[in-house]
């Protein structure tokens, strides 16, 4: 029997990995503490941007229902995002290394097991947990419909961004797991490499827009799935309308508004009644509008559609899990080569091309 | 003559400048169980691991059942390993840790449970079939490691220590064990510490030092390189016997009394039985106060001794 036809045969069979990580795993409260501690949070920040958003920002105007809904809306999705991006790492680090280090990994890799599927099965074992959290969520995030004020495409769009920096974010840790061998180091790693991903380029964005009125560059947006997520729900009041946050976004990019009048707060806009109202917005979306300077017949000032940096994150989320994957696969191999193999360069042949002609197919998915 | 289990040739591994294992000759017939000694440092493990295709070797090859191997998955399907050190997943019961392994394996559905209950079976642990593996003592979790490495049923088992931290009784045990898997036609290659215990059970040896492979082959072939030897007590007047001796014919060298065993003289000795006859009866002609006279026993461990030591004064020459 070649290794071969041994292979094709039980690639069919669910993977050994993630079996075995599920018996154990979800054995003991562990699990289960963490997730009633993450239901838990999620409420309290749910009611929290509630409160928020029905409270007197408004400046005695009615509150619309939808308004409540989209602020709900997107205050939940980045606390998800930031959730997922957090922890997911913390699932993943000790995926190689802690099987180093309880010196178990060499049995592991003295099986037929190929790396592939074993790095598969650590990815999707990972993932399932926090597929997990996230499918708890749904009953509570469901609540943010009955407001209204959201489309599907927002739900999807926000879905597909967290979905996959959750993705990434554990296969970084898988990564870095692999190569540095060590729980400890890898942890450092990936919360370096995630601080600096996410701190990193909204400061860099920051700085731009101190610095001149020129558009922030793509380069400064498209790696960060904050700008990401920020650009998708930037369009939740629809662009053109005049009103909601884009009005906003744009009072404050006139460095007069910025100055703080007073009820000024970060994301709070003292001049619209509607808008996306919670903590942080305003840095979330920093270079998100671009700035233009005509106004409109009311004196508010025209916005131009938010920049949808998004695609450009899907792809480059994309590339940088399977360049992870491709890394983590070379280091746990105890031949380590470097060198790709026409395998490698076949593969990524395939998958650039195919991301290219999805992106152009759908138009740029839903635009 | 039929194919070898395991070839290596000119294997050599470096840990940086350092040569762990060098220029490595290997010939294990199938069905042998291959006894592996060598102190600490000798590069044993070293060698296991290259043999089970989890370290590339610095150059040489490595044939297991004439399959050049170059790829772990090449080896993994032909050997069981079983580490010197290893730990165990927490969380899992004993039949799942099997289960895993075998899963690890692609061993079929269909196949897997039964195969799992002939382990548990074959190593004792059925009783224990619903135990978490961490709550095993040292000696269940070695044979649970030994079990593991059997999923597969591998045509050779390679076993890194596997007496280590096992009371006597588990030790009897353990190679009652090897006993049966070398009757189910199995190639073991263990290495030990434990001379004397290799002895009874190993058909075929490999003494190994700083990485040299300084013999192999069976007890028998081994013994016809070291050089036999006679203990003679002497009671009194040591010089004189000594003198006596040395003038003999057959012996080769008299040793110096070691201090803790001061009329104990050593004697390397070469000839035959009517030789050794003569040299007691003139000692005693001599009125020489002899206590005890015997041939030293062709024990594995003065062989694994006189070898290693023989190589370390060579190197230092
Ligand atoms: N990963 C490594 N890096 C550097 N040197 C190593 C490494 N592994 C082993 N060595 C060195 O190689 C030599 C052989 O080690 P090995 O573990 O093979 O010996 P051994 O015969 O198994 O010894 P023991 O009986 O103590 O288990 C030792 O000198 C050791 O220091
Ligand atoms: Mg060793």
């Amino acid at each position: 029997m070649s290794n071969r036809a041994a292979s094709r045969r039980w690639s069919l069979q669910p993977n050994p990995i993630v079996v075995k990580e599920l018996r154990s795993r979800m054995r003991g409260g562990r699990a289960f503490i963490l997730l009633t501690g993450f239901l838990l949070g999620l409420g309290l920040v749910g009611y929290g941007l509630f409160l928020r958003a029905t409270s007197g920002q408004n400046n005695g105007a009615p509150i619309f229902s939808a308004q409540v809904g989209q602020t709900l809306f997107a205050g939940l999705a980045f606390m998800l995002l930031f959730l997922v991006i957090l922890i997911a790492p913390a699932v993943t680090v000790g995926a190689i290394s802690s099987e180093r280090e309880r010196l178990t990994y060499e049995m592991l890799i003295a099986t037929n097991l190929p790396s592939h599927r074993l790095l598969w099965g650590k990815l999707i074992s990972a993932l399932s947990y926090i597929a997990l959290l996230l499918l708890a969520a749904i009953p509570l995030g469901s609540i943010v419909f009955l407001f209204g004020g959201i489309t599907l495409r927002h739900v999807i769009q926000a879905a597909v961004i967290i979905g996959l920096s959750a993705i990434t974010s554990a296969m970084l840790g898988i990564w870095a797991s692999a190569m540095t061998g060590k729980t400890g180091r890898a942890a450092v790693v990936s919360y370096v490499i995630i601080g600096l991903v996410l701190g990193g380029f909204l400061s860099g964005a920051e700085i731009w827009t101190k610095r001149t009125t020129e558009p922030v560059p793509t380069g400064l947006l498209a790696p960060n799935p904050i700008s990401a997520l920020a650009s998708s729900l930037g369009t939740l009041s629809g662009p053109s309308s005049g009103g909601g946050i884009t009005t906003m976004r744009a009072f404050e990019a006139v460095p007069m508004a910025a100055g703080g009048g007073p009820g000024w707060w970060p994301g709070s806009n003292p001049f619209s009644n509607t808008g996306l109202n919670f903590p942080g917005w305003q840095t979330f979306s920093i270079g998100i509008y671009p700035a233009t300077d005509q106004f409109g017949p009311d004196g508010m000032p025209i916005i131009a559609e938010p920049r949808s940096v998004w695609r450009i994150t899907i792809i480059i989320l994309i590339m940088a899990c399977l360049a992870f994957f491709w890394m983590a696969l070379h280091a746990v191999k105890p031949r380590r080569r470097w060198w790709p193999t026409w395998g490698d360069a076949a593969m990524l042949s395939v998958t650039s091309l195919s991301l290219l002609g999805l992106g152009f197919w759908i138009g740029w998915w839903f635009r | 003559m039929s194919e070898l289990a395991i070839q290596t040739v000119d294997l050599i591994r470096r840990y940086g400048k350092y040569t762990a294992v060098n220029k490595l000759n290997l010939t294990i017939a199938p069905g042998s169980i291959f006894g592996f000694l060598g102190p600490n440092g000798a590069g044993k493990t070293t060698t296991l691991r290259m043999l089970a295709g989890l370290l590339e070797p610095s150059s040489g090859q490595v044939f297991l059942h004439s399959q050049l191997i170059q790829k772990t998955s090449t080896a993994a399907a032909i050997v069981g390993y079983m580490p010197d050190f290893f730990g165990v997943y927490d969380d899992l019961r004993v039949w799942e840790y099997l289960d895993f392994y075998a899963r690890c394996h692609g061993i079929e559905p269909a196949k897997r449970k039964s195969t799992v209950d002939g382990l548990l079976d074959l190593v004792d642990l059925s009783e224990k079939r619903n135990a978490f593996v961490q709550h095993l003592s040292r000696g269940m979790q070695q044979r649970l490691c030994l079990a593991h490495a059997l999923v597969h049923d591998p045509k050779i088992l390679l076993l890194d220590e596997p007496a280590s931290g096992l009371d006597p009784q588990a030790r009897v045990e353990l190679r009652e064990l090897l006993r049966t898997l070398r009757d189910m036609g199995k190639t073991i290659i263990l290495s030990s510490h434990i001379l004397n215990e290799l002895e009874d059970i190993c058909t075929n040896f490999g003494i190994m030092a700083r990485g040299q492979l300084l013999a192999q082959g069976s007890l028998e072939t081994l013994r016809q390189r070291s050089r036999p030897a006679l203990q003679i007590k002497v009671l009194d007047d040591l010089e004189r016997a000594m003198r006596l001796i040395g003038a003999q014919a057959g012996v080769l060298r008299v040793l110096e009394p070691a201090e803790e065993t001061p009329n104990l003289i050593e004697v390397e000795f070469d000839g035959n039985e009517q030789q050794a006859s003569q040299l007691l009866l003139n000692l005693a002609r001599a009125e020489l106060p002899i206590a005890d006279f015997h041939r030293e026993d062709d024990s594995l461990e003065r062989l694994f001794l006189q070898l290693v030591n023989d190589h370390v004064t060579e190197e230092q020459r």
